[in-house]
């Protein structure tokens, strides 16, 4: 069974501690992730996109060139909330859509 | 064939009924309408809504002034509601006793007892078999502050972090302990303090730190400081994490604030005096106990006073009557609790305080209605007169509402008071004004809800609620799920919001959404169903509510949607017929004082 996790996709160029701080704000929330590095040029939408297709939870986070996207499946490949700087935040935002609680405005 | 208008200006809207009355006095009403009142009731502003409603009403049958024969306006009511809270009690932190705090993501759990420490000074200062309560200020990243509790867990039971990190330690660290996070001043700690954490398990809240006695046991407290003790505890119930730390002086107060009194004046000469910080039933029992009340006095210095005084010069400029001869008749009082801001908290914790809510009503000889009249008359060359007192013109529009019978009583639901009047068999009219009406709602639902927002308050009133559950649907108050095909916007999602007509607003409060029902549905009980019965019994005959066997509800309360049904269900156990007005069949419960001026013009001209 495949576990109720947030799907981060990080492009061929992203920075770690990017990175650190968007799954330290899903972990804050307590909800569960897993990222995946790909061998993709593609923009941060585009990868959200299709880390949300892959999520249980229908939530993905793209990150690419300093940009992170959050979108939902229902979106239909809209982005949710994009940030290059935020990153903590875009990350509890993220694990806030799973928990159905209130956004922090970003 | 004449054309006649009654026109009919309230304290927030101004309504118009039109009617054709031929040769044979029939009378046929061919139009009607509402806007806003401009200016205070009363004034000679009025005449700029007077003739946007006149025309309103015309505009619907393809008819203009110049075909009016005659207009009759109220002789209006000579009063003026207001509204003001007095918090009586206070509570007050000295030396950071208590951190009440209740982030959204604590960690970990369990209650830890030690001294509080700051995480820097631990590895010089620490004494084996020591316990400790670390703090973690927002300089140390959360994989620092793991590392280095890891290297003294054994010592450490607690720890009280500045950001938003508490689960970012706990699943890094080697062992349970409870971790409170977000404590905004943190600096203002005081460090070498026995303290205690305490969090409880997810969807549960703290069980030792709400108790006296837990709090009396870890601190090895005497009767006395446990007396003390129980501010705190009493608002750390429901947490789901909390601190106490105890310094020497440390100190948290319930201070009762001194509220002032009231003074109430009878006609007979009677004058008692009581105690705002006594609560509103008590209030309310002395006003009660006189009949006739003259006059109302507040103790100068405190809210009540001012709002009282404030009411009194607002009416004399409308009137221009001196101050002495306004008086202060009614007033109604609610108990109530606020959330404030704790003195010296160390993380926005707030308090909930006791306060009383209180609503007066005002009144002068009259209104100078005759201005507006002449006013009118110069500016538009129709005849014009005042015509009738409100209550009169009130219960003979009442009366076309179908199914009613003499004697009839109205009640009129306003924003600024709660009017009543008795129409008996000999066409004799008995009429009284209360305070506290939708107005006082609206500022009983802002404070309650701490919300420092009238215009939401107002709508949190008007409109029913939902919980957005997801971009996509939201849950109903009434349970039922609304589903739409765009997402919603990402500000309302998780959110409780009202539904208005053309809009969704948030409200950015904690509260549940049953929580706030809970509240607004309170508050509309005690305003008008308790004014429902105060008024009814001060014109009811021999003061006998069931003498009554009809009611009529009017005015703009009338139209809420929950408002009438709580009114009617109090009245049925007095076996009193009551119900929204259905004025001339098709107006609901508005424009019963024009349609009464309408109808007392029939066979004067």
């Amino acid at each position: 069974m495949k576990k109720p996790c947030i799907v981060i996709k990080c492009g061929t160029n992203y920075s770690e501690c990017h990175l650190k701080e968007i799954v330290a704000g899903i972990e804050e929330e307590g909800v569960l992730y897993t990222t995946i590095d790909v061998e993709e040029n593609s923009d941060p939408i585009d990868l959200a996109v299709k880390a949300a297709n892959m999520s249980p939870v229908e939530v993905g986070i793209g990150l690419q060139n300093n940009t992170a996207v959050l979108t939902v499946v229902k979106l239909n490949n809209r982005p949710l909330f994009y940030t290059d700087e935020k990153y903590r935040v875009i990350g509890q935002n993220a694990a806030r859509y799973v928990k159905g609680r209130p956004f922090i405005p970003m | 064939m004449k054309l006649i208008a009654g026109v009919d200006i309230g304290n927030s809207t101004t309504e118009v009924a039109l009617a054709e009355i031929d040769k044979d006095n029939v009378t046929r009403f061919i139009s009607s309408s509402i806007t806003e009142t401009t200016g205070t009731k009363g004034t000679v502003q009025n005449v700029k809504g007077v003739i946007t409603g006149l025309n309103k009403a015309l505009d619907n049958v393809g008819k203009s002034l110049v075909d009016i024969d005659h207009i009759r306006i109220n002789e209006a009511a000579p009063v003026i509601g207001d509204t003001a809270m007095e918090t009586i009690t206070e509570t007050i932190i000295t030396e950071s006793t208590m951190i009440g705090h209740n982030p959204d993501t604590p960690g970990g759990e369990g209650l830890g007892i030690g001294t509080t420490i700051s995480l820097e000074d631990l590895e010089n200062n620490i004494v084996e078999d020591e316990n400790y309560i670390v703090i973690v200020n927002s300089e140390i990243d959360f994989e620092t502050a793991a590392k280095l509790i890891n290297r003294y867990i054994d010592n450490i039971t607690g720890a009280i972090v500045q950001r938003d990190e508490a689960v970012l330690i706990q699943n890094r660290i080697d062992k349970v302990i409870p971790i409170v996070d977000e404590v905004m001043y943190i600096d203002k700690i005081p460090t070498g303090m026995k303290s205690a954490v305490e969090v409880g398990p997810v969807g549960k809240t703290i069980k030792t730190l709400s108790n006296p006695y837990g709090i009396a046991n870890i601190f090895s407290l005497t009767p006395e400081e446990t007396r003390n003790i129980i501010p705190v505890a009493k608002s750390l119930v429901g947490n789901r994490s909390a601190v106490v730390i105890r310094t020497p002086k440390g100190d948290v107060k319930e201070k009762v604030i001194p509220a002032g009194s009231i003074t109430i004046y009878g006609n007979s000469g009677e004058r008692k005096v009581v105690d705002i910080d006594k609560g509103a039933e008590e209030i309310m029992n002395v006003v009660n106990s006189i009949e006739n009340v003259r006059n109302i006095e507040g103790e100068t210095g405190s809210n009540v006073g001012g709002m009282l005084n404030n009411m009194k010069s607002e009416l004399s400029l409308t009137t221009g009557q001196s101050m002495r001869d306004i008086q202060i008749k009614d007033i109604l009082a609610i108990d109530t609790f606020l959330p404030v801001t704790v003195k010296g908290a160390l993380a926005g914790e707030v308090a909930m305080e006791k306060a009383v809510g209180i609503a007066a009503m005002v009144q002068a000889e009259k209104l100078p209605m005759e201005k507006i009249a002449v006013e009118l008359e110069n500016k538009l060359h129709i005849n014009t007169v005042v015509a009738g007192v409100e209550a009169v013109m009130a219960t003979l529009g009442a009366w076309t509402t179908p199914g009613c019978r003499l004697p009839l009583a109205i009640l009129d639901l306003g924003g600024g008071s709660t009017d009543a009047a008795l129409l008996d068999e000999k066409g004799k009219v008995t009429s009284t004004h209360l305070a506290g009406a939708g107005g006082f709602i609206t500022m009983m639902i802002d404070s309650e809800l701490g919300l420092n927002n009238i215009s939401l308050a107002e709508d949190i009133k008007r409109y029913n609620l939902a919980k957005v559950e997801s971009l996509f649907h939201m849950r109903l108050e009434n349970g039922e799920i609304l589903f739409f095909d765009e997402p919603l916007e990402p500000k309302l999602f998780g959110r409780v919001v009202v539904c208005r007509d053309d809009e969704f607003v948030p409200i950015e409060s904690s509260h549940s959404m049953e929580r706030i029902v809970e509240i607004r549905r309170n508050v509309k009980k005690e305003v008008f169903v308790n004014n429902a019965v105060r008024a009814l019994k001060k014109i009811a005959p021999l003061g006998e509510i069931r003498n009554i066997p009809n009611v009529v509800m009017v005015g703009g309360s009338a139209l809420d949607f929950e408002i009438p049904e709580m009114v009617m269900e109090e009245l049925s156990n007095y076996n009193i017929v009551a119900g929204k007005g259905e004025i001339r069949r098709v107006e609901g419960p508005r424009n019963a004082v024009a349609t009464g001026l309408v109808m007392s013009g029939v066979g004067v001209l």
